[in-house]
């Protein structure tokens, strides 16, 4: 007799898995995805007519997402003095006249940048970055606004040659995973090959801003939030990237901006889809990035296939604040 | 194609993984698609206690390589039995320990007991016994090979690539294998026959 059909035939009456089984361990497998979904840059298709920068905004671990400014109108409610944070490393105090414009908020940022202490990470380093942000109000409705009297910190590793990331879960169990293609990208090889001429840099944003929902310039404003939310960006690239935003169009100062962590700072804006002031906020003494807002500035009504969402003047629908960045040999560890 | 079906085309297995890089839910449609399977695969070497756990494994270590896998592959189904098939190699041990007592007892400790099933064991045929001899005694990697090939129902091809081996390693493997499993039964047939 065939020894292969023999073979066939041993055990054949094996059980399938039952129900229970299916579902216990289907349930893993979306709770695994869920976390991954939390941070993963970007998130899933989702409302036609909703901007890029919207889908980043979901994706990121803390989420935030760029920022903005405006007019130079102060900015509601930033009362708060600022405090003293541990954004890393000393900075250059820049003390005295107050920011003109958005040429000089980039001189000056760009200045502050180039002489700022820094080592680049080994390949197999890992960068830390830990992020206190406001969450959704909704779970439900990741493009509505946040609540914005809670917040939550959270952090996360990414090795310094780009191929994986780390986070902690709420039981502080580490998870190591693929770093997910990213678009844009923010890890460390893709941000330090950036050119460090500013108009160079802006060429090489525009053309990799393909398919901005908006115009390319928001989409470029949008991207370089990223990079700075998620990413370490060596001194010259980083420099290149401030002189970069008052080239943009439609790109303002804002005088008073305060981020998450309640620290407040000077801001360059952009306004997305003309209800939307997305905020980068800086230090206004260091000008070393602090995090980012986005609020609507107007009532409007965005349609998309899953049915309109309507936003409310005054509405934060992003709100984040880099509380700490650093390089560590391990994931897990903290600088 | 059905009326039901509200889209009108199914994604294969390559593009479920790539629409999960941005939307990591849609990778529930793979274990819909393959757990079954999987599952049954595993049981049937090591039993279903140890089954249950690589199920759930597989589909958490499939999840986070999936940036990994090279979308040329429409069918994600031998990937997925090679990672089950690592996962195994934990249980080398007890898996050849189940071989070695149904060879020497006649009885298969495997499926686990299940009522109807008692009288069907206890009459497990000579020639179980001696491919359960063949299989304790195969070496492990060729074990894979063939058990992927006879219980996966794996094609040569899909074997290669759940093993990330050349085809004619497989094939090679495969020979030596059944070499065995041939000399085990051809000892059970002359006994069977000298009754």
């Amino acid at each position: 007799m065939d020894d292969l059909k023999l073979l066939a035939e041993l055990r054949s009456d094996t059980p399938p898995m039952t129900t229970e089984t299916a579902r216990l361990a289907r349930a893993r497998l979306l709770a695994t995805a869920a976390e991954a979904e939390r941070r993963t840059v970007p998130a899933h298709a989702g409302r036609a007519g909703v901007t890029r920068r919207r889908l980043f905004r979901v994706a990121v671990a803390g989420g935030l997402v760029t920022a903005a400014a405006a007019t130079g109108i102060a900015v509601a409610g930033n009362t708060e003095k600022r405090t003293d944070h541990r954004n890393p490393g000393p900075g250059v105090p820049l003390r005295g006249t107050p920011v003109a414009n958005v040429v000089d908020l980039a001189d000056r940022a760009a200045q502050a940048a180039r002489t700022r202490p820094f080592t680049a990470p080994k390949p197999e380093q890992w960068i830390y970055i830990q992020t206190r942000s406001a969450p959704m109000a909704d779970p439900g409705e990741p493009n509505g606004p946040v609540a914005s009297r809670q917040r939550r910190t959270t952090a996360q590793w990414i090795r310094a040659d780009g191929k994986q990331e780390a986070t902690v879960d709420s039981n502080r169990k580490l998870t190591i995973d693929d770093l997910l293609p990213a678009e844009p990208r923010f890890d460390y090889p893709y941000l330090s090959s950036l050119p460090t001429d500013p108009d160079r840099l802006l060429a090489t944003l525009r053309a990799s801003a393909d398919e901005p929902v908006g115009p390319r310039d928001v989409a470029v404003f949008s991207n370089i939030g990223v990079f700075m939310r998620n990413g370490l960006i060596p001194p010259q690239v980083q420099a290149a990237l401030f002189q970069v935003l008052p080239r943009l169009k439609g790109v303002q100062l804002v005088r008073q901006a305060t981020d998450a962590a309640g620290r407040t700072g000077v801001a360059f804006a952009i306004i997305e889809e003309g209800y939307l002031r997305d905020e980068l906020i800086l230090d206004s003494r260091t000008y070393r990035y602090l995090g980012e807002r986005s609020i609507v500035i107007k009532n409007h009504v965005s349609h998309g296939d899953d049915g309109d969402l309507r936003s409310r003047k005054g509405e934060i629908v992003q709100w984040a604040a880099q509380t700490r960045i650093g390089v560590v040999d391990k994931p897990g560890q903290r600088p | 194609m059905t009326a039901a079906r509200p889209v009108g085309k199914e994604f294969d297995d390559a593009e479920l993984i790539v629409a999960s890089y941005k939307d990591p839910e849609t990778f529930a449609t793979l274990f819909d698609r393959y757990a079954d399977d999987i599952h049954r695969y595993a049981a049937r070497r090591v039993g279903t206690a140890h089954a249950d756990d690589i199920v759930a494994e597989t589909f958490l270590v499939a999840f986070r390589r999936r940036t990994s896998y090279d979308t040329t592959r429409r069918m994600a189904r031998p990937w997925l039995y090679g990672i089950a098939t690592n996962l195994l190699a934990r249980h080398r041990r007890e898996e050849e320990r189940l071989y070695r007592a149904l060879q020497r007892t006649g009885v298969d400790p495997l499926p686990e007991p299940m009522a109807n099933a008692v009288v069907a064991r206890v009459a497990a045929q000579s020639h179980h016994r001696a491919l359960a001899a063949a299989l304790a005694g195969l070496k492990p990697r060729d074990r894979d090979t063939l058990l992927l090939l006879a219980w996966g129902g794996l094609t040569y091809e899909e074997v290669a690539e759940a093993l990330d081996v050349p085809v004619g390693t497989v094939r090679s493997r495969i020979h030596r294998a059944r070499k065995k499993t041939r000399e085990a039964l051809g000892t059970t047939t002359d006994l069977i026959d000298g009754d």
